[in-house]
């Protein structure tokens, strides 16, 4: 019997063991001792989270296709087991081998969303590791974070020693050589590494960086300490997408992961430039895999998992080029034999109709827009081309066809939102349905149900509207009243539903997201008070919080509601991301003055900067 | 075709829970590309039953799942097939055909047979002898075991000395094994930890919960030559 690193009392007390014990199907197994590096691949939440995230198994299968690196995974421990691991002193451990986390090489978190940073501290504090950077001596493993909000490293840079920016697939090779050969010569120390790791592409070691402040707390300059070491950090990109690993043989966890299917990514990028949408600025220049590849990997994916669901992963598949080919092929090739297509939220038109209406069962699925915004106006302002026109003509189409459920979603506190722009929201909503009972009554199914949710805005780093003010909770909550009291007064309320997102999350994520160096000791604090999980409501104290930001001199005022000048100096200014921030300045105009829209990369390209990773759609039908 | 699969369950394998090894089974047959019959409907799913669940933290080496094949395979191949395709701790021990008319392993199953060893010996210091003699009162010479047990609606009286088929204490390289034989199914479920209990209540000593390590060794159905292993069942093709 392979070994476990917690008693079968402690197993058996704690719910959902099977999180804790590695095994799962096409797990890989090395033995430590043949290999040069061992590393620990953490997703800084619960098991069925993390096992649902591509990233971590592309890396996971990019490193253990090196013989000299062994890759084993780590997830949070959920609080039940948490208490226990911290009463016992028991070290947290990585799945594959139940070893400590500590006698590894490296630690690498990803950094999904903002409200796992505590989570981060606890990954650290449970693995007996110093939570603090400047605490760790040569022999802790060395903390490296990827993934989306490193865009925004510095609330957490003093707990980490290294950041990789951008995709993982083009400098962990480099980096591994680095570590390997230093490790070789006998003479490492944490110093010279992280001293030399700072000149891979892409690696930004916080350490070697000195940032002043100007007397009213925003950036004064951030600079490197030496020489050698580089003023900006440039984001790495896999330019042809078909030449990065891919786990044809991923992970199949026992547990049933949030993500329970074989998940295809098609393409990375997004050509449509949604001025409020980090993704789609950071990820650019927009790339697709090619249809052939993705159609071996669906077979191979689906044999090898024997999942009976698989999925398109993208940030908009209706962009996808060969969209129609892949589905298709899809359906003809893969579908029957219980296995299902989950289609993403696709543009809704005859095509997608069609699609939908073969892979599910109408009368229970719904109709998914994500118009963002109620009035035309402000939809030109955050850049989403989506027209009522487009709404109603598809609503319509999808109720002759039998659909009788549609989402919606909104943001509310979006820049120069006003009252009407609020009640244009259920306004919409009502239109929709009249347009569903506009079908003769003997041709439809009794009533139709149109459900609108918003989640209130968050200005997110290196996006036109990082500019942007948040707004109160009382704020927040008033503009969402708006709506509901609107809603009451359409023609169709009984049709209508609405649901809205907990302001003070919100918040606090938009303090996470723009903060500095200084935010450290806030996350730390509230860490200290018993904060974990923050992104389950079951687990959020917006209390514990506001203790943990007092203590640390840290405001809301400063960091979330604040409208911030146009030359201020960024914390995340360093990071040069592909996109230049003289566009996202010319964006922020164009949204807040001319309030007009900007053309898709497809339509004509804006000059946004992306074109410098020379691919992708900058250089489509241009070879 | 009626398909009966024995399998055993052990290592780290026994912290897995029941829905979850149905699902493991439901996506390794997908990966064995076995030809299972579906269900009929808009969400076809797999024509699949288990004898009984397992709890977990218990080990076992006689599982069953019956399934129906869309044509006929010979057993070995089934066998081979699946255990191509299982995770260390998951093991096929058996295929064979049922007859057409053969009553699927859960509605069959009649009783069971278990293993338990103490998890924390330092708390029992009984002797093999004290045992044995606390045994032949509590069971051998017991007309009647009265016990409460504990059901969805509430408390009900119950006499376990009828349901307890064989009862036995052994000693191996100092080490004390209880062996029980035990009613199964969906009329009289007796767990074998919930007897030892009573046993040792019998000795004035409450057992905590999770005190013993158990290991289910088979299941069976019972037919008119008495009680068989629902492994026995079938015929090989």
């Amino acid at each position: 019997m392979s070994k476990l690193a917690l008693s079968d009392d402690i197993l058996m007390q704690v719910d959902k063991p099977a999180r804790y014990i590695g095994n799962e199907l096409n797990m890989i197994k090395k033995n430590p001792a043949d290999v040069d590096i061992r590393f620990a691949m953490c997703f800084p939440d619960v098991y069925e989270i993390g096992m649902s995230h591509l990233g971590i198994q592309i890396l996971y299968e990019m490193y253990n296709r090196r013989e000299d690196v062994y890759c084993e995974r780590v997830y949070s421990p959920w609080p039940d087991l948490h208490n226990i691991m911290k009463e016992q002193r028991i070290p947290l451990f990585a799945l594959e081998t139940q070893d400590p986390v500590k006698d590894f090489d490296f630690v690498g978190i990803t950094l999904q969303y903002e409200m796992c940073y505590t989570n981060i501290l606890q990954i650290l504090d449970l693995s007996q590791i110093p939570i603090w950077q400047k605490d760790r001596t040569d022999n802790d493993p060395l903390i490296i974070c990827g993934g989306p909000c490193t865009y925004n490293p510095e609330p957490v840079a003093d707990f980490v020693d290294l950041f990789y920016i951008g995709e993982g697939e083009v400098s962990y090779h480099e980096l591994f050589d680095l570590y390997k050969q230093m490790k070789q010569s006998g003479h490492y120390t944490r110093a010279d590494f992280l001293r030399e790791a700072s000149k891979v592409p892409g690696i930004y070691v916080p350490s070697l960086y000195e940032v002043t402040y100007k007397d009213d707390g925003t950036l004064e300059e951030m600079k490197p300490i030496y020489e050698d070491v580089p003023k900006t950090v440039k984001r790495q990109v896999l330019v042809q997408m078909d030449e990065g690993a891919y786990p044809t043989k991923p992970l199949v966890p026992f547990v049933r992961a949030t993500q329970d299917r074989v998940v295809l990514e098609i393409q990375r990028g997004c050509i449509r430039g949604c001025r409020f949408c980090q993704a789609g600025m950071v990820y650019r220049p927009n790339r697709e895999k090619s249809l052939e590849l993705l159609k071996s990997y669906a077979k191979e994916m689906l044999s090898s998992t024997g999942h009976e669901e698989i999925s398109l992963s993208s940030l908009s598949s209706s962009d996808y080029s060969c969209l129609p080919e892949l589905v298709n092929f899809l359906i003809d090739e893969c579908c029957g034999d219980g296995v299902n297509i989950s289609l993403p939220s696709l543009r809704i038109d005859a095509f997608s109709l069609d699609v939908m209406s073969k892979v599910q069962d109408i009368r229970k699925s719904s109709l998914t827009f994500a118009p963002e915004a109620g009035s035309q106006r402000l939809r030109n302002v955050i850049n989403k081309g989506l027209t009522k026109e487009d709404i109603l003509h598809g609503a319509g189409m999808a109720f002759e066809g039998g659909w009788q459920k549609v989402k919606l979603y909104f943001m509310l506190g979006l820049p120069t939102e006003t009252e009407e722009d609020m009640r244009a929201i259920p306004e919409l909503a009502n239109e929709i349905a009249v347009r569903y009972y506009e079908i003769p009554k003997e041709q439809r199914n009794g009533k139709c149900q149109i459900t609108m949710s918003t989640s209130f805005f968050v200005p997110k780093p290196f996006t036109p509207f990082q500019w942007a003010p948040m707004y109160e909770k009382g704020e927040y909550l008033r503009r969402a009243k708006i709506v509901n009291e609107t809603m009451k007064a359409q023609l169709n309320h009984k049709s209508l539903r609405y649901n809205w997102h907990e302001a003070d999350v919100t918040v606090l994520e938009g303090l996470l997201a723009r903060g500095d160096r200084k935010v450290a000791q806030a996350i730390y604090n509230a860490y200290e008070d018993g904060c974990i999980f923050d992104a389950w409501s079951d687990y959020f104290s917006m209390e514990k919080w506001e203790n943990a930001m007092d203590k640390a001199g840290v405001s809301l005022d400063f960091y979330a509601y604040r409208q911030r000048d146009l030359d201020e100096v960024f914390p995340w200014d360093f990071i040069d991301v592909g996109v230049r921030k003289d566009f996202l300045k010319k964006e922020w105009e164009r949204a807040t003055q001319d309030q007009v829209v900007t053309p898709n990369c497809r339509m004509q390209c804006s000059g946004c900067g992306a074109a410098g990773f020379k691919g992708g759609v900058c250089f489509e039908g241009k070879n | 075709m009626k398909v009966r699969i024995k399998f055993a369950k052990s290592g780290v394998m026994k912290y897995v829970g029941h829905l979850d090894i149905m699902r493991y089974f439901q996506k390794a047959i997908r990966r064995s590309g076995l030809p299972i019959k579906y269900s009929e409907g808009f969400n076809p799913h797999q024509i699949m039953s288990f004898a009984a669940p397992l709890g977990v933290g218990i080990t076992s080496e006689g599982e069953y799942l019956d399934i129906e094949l869309k044509e006929e395979i010979p057993c070995k191949d089934i066998l081979e097939r699946l255990q191509a395709t299982m995770v260390e701790g998951m093991d096929i021990r058996k295929v064979s055909y049922l007859p057409e008319k053969a009553q699927n392993a859960m509605s069959s199953l009649a009783a069971a047979s278990y293993f338990l060893t103490y998890k924390h010996p330092e708390q029992f210091v009984y002797s093999l002898d004290e045992l044995q003699k606390a045994k032949e009162a509590f069971y051998d010479n017991a007309k009647e075991i009265s016990v409460i047990k504990k059901t969805k609606k509430g408390e009900r009286e119950l006499n376990l000395k009828p349901l307890i088929y064989d009862f036995d204490i052994t000693k191996t390289e100092d080490k004390i094994s209880f062996y029980l034989y035990v009613s199964t199914g969906s009329t009289d479920n007796i767990k074998p930890e919930f007897v030892l209990s009573h046993f040792f209540a019998s000795m004035g000593h409450m057992v905590e919960d999770n005190g013993f390590f158990i290991h289910r060794i088979d299941m069976y159905t019972r037919d008119e030559n008495g009680y068989v292993s629902l492994g026995d069942v079938g015929y090989e093709k």
